[in-house]
């Protein structure tokens, strides 16, 4: 028990206590239910309401689904988080080094820029997005294991606006429907896994 | 550490930090905003009575803030650190390093 406390340390247990948050698999359930709803939502075109009650509502939900499952087997904790000013200039900035990657990509390689292959090549930028914000996920975990998801989800990314489909849309409802079945499916087998592992805690108190 | 004046980060180390179990909850509670009872119990490792002991002493020194609640007719203990807390931990990982630094000088 008795170790020296340093910054990398302190940094270890940050990742560590996040690490153990995300263990229940429900993060990754609700990503993948969001992803297929998205694709659901370009697939029949539907109204974007969907999109917009489910991140009204999804975090309530989560929440409550953490308190009935997770808190009684894992303990509560609350990070610090990150202002939201820094989180938003930092998804921007990342959001416009991913087009002026891109464009400069497609204008080298095929020499041209039509509004068709902006259509086509959302699967790439969907794939960018997410490795980014599954690079962010392994800092704050320290989980290498999600770049392994990142480079799976940017190559499919890359595979589906290569091939040509009929429709412009169709390579990325494909996208959106390949990535959330994954997530749902990795999040249903963490969960499982989480429930089997950890016990209801109820015995502990402080009194 | 041959001179006097070479002692004083020692002398300056908080006791009540110093303890393993202690300092263990501190630096839990340090890269957390807020965490609960049975949360610090997992990561420390630490019975509940032995948890529930130093953090009294931590409370008492005015280090943590132990809030105490009922979640569906359950007791529930949240705790996060104090600014006190925060600043006097801060200052513990100072004077440890200056010891440790002076000790591998020597």
């Amino acid at each position: 028990m008795e170790k020296s406390i340093s910054e990398d340390n302190l940094r270890e247990m940050e990742q560590k206590a996040y690490r153990e948050s995300m263990q229940d698999g429900l993060t990754e359930i609700f990503l993948g239910i969001l992803l297929i709803g998205m694709g659901t939502l370009f697939a029949v075109k539907i109204s974007a309401a969907f999109a917009v009650l489910f991140m009204l509502f999804a975090p309530r939900i989560l929440e409550k689904l953490k308190r009935k499952y997770t808190y009684p087997r894992m303990g509560y904790m609350k990070l610090h988080s990150d202002p939201p000013g820094k989180t938003a200039r930092g998804i921007f900035s990342y959001m416009l080094l991913v087009v002026i990657v891109m464009a400069t990509v497609v204008f080298i390689v095929f020499g041209d820029f039509s509004a068709d292959m902006l259509y086509r090549l959302t699967p790439t930028f969907m794939g960018a997005m997410l490795a980014g914000a599954l690079t962010y996920l392994v800092g704050k975990s320290g989980d290498h294991r999600y770049y392994g998801i990142a480079v799976f989800g940017l190559v499919a990314g890359i595979v589906l606006s290569i091939y040509r489909f009929e429709s412009m849309w169709t390579g990325l409802v494909v996208y959106f429907f390949l990535m959330g079945s994954c997530f749902t499916g990795l999040g249903v087998v963490r969960f499982s896994y989480f429930l089997q592992k950890y016990p209801i805690q109820e015995e502990v108190t402080d009194e | 550490m041959n001179e006097g004046g070479d002692f004083e980060p020692i002398a300056d180390i908080n006791r009540l930090i110093h303890e393993p179990a202690r300092l263990m909850i501190l630096a839990h509670l340090y890269v957390v905003e807020s965490a609960d009872f049975l949360f610090l119990s997992r990561q420390t490792g630490l019975t509940a009575g032995n948890l529930s002991s130093h953090l009294g002493k931590l409370e008492e020194a005015g280090y943590i803030e132990i809030k105490k609640e009922f979640l569906d007719k359950k007791p529930h203990t949240m705790l996060n650190l104090t600014e006190e807390g925060r600043i006097a931990f801060r200052h513990y990982v100072r004077s440890m390093k200056q010891v440790l630094n002076g000790l591998v000088e020597e």
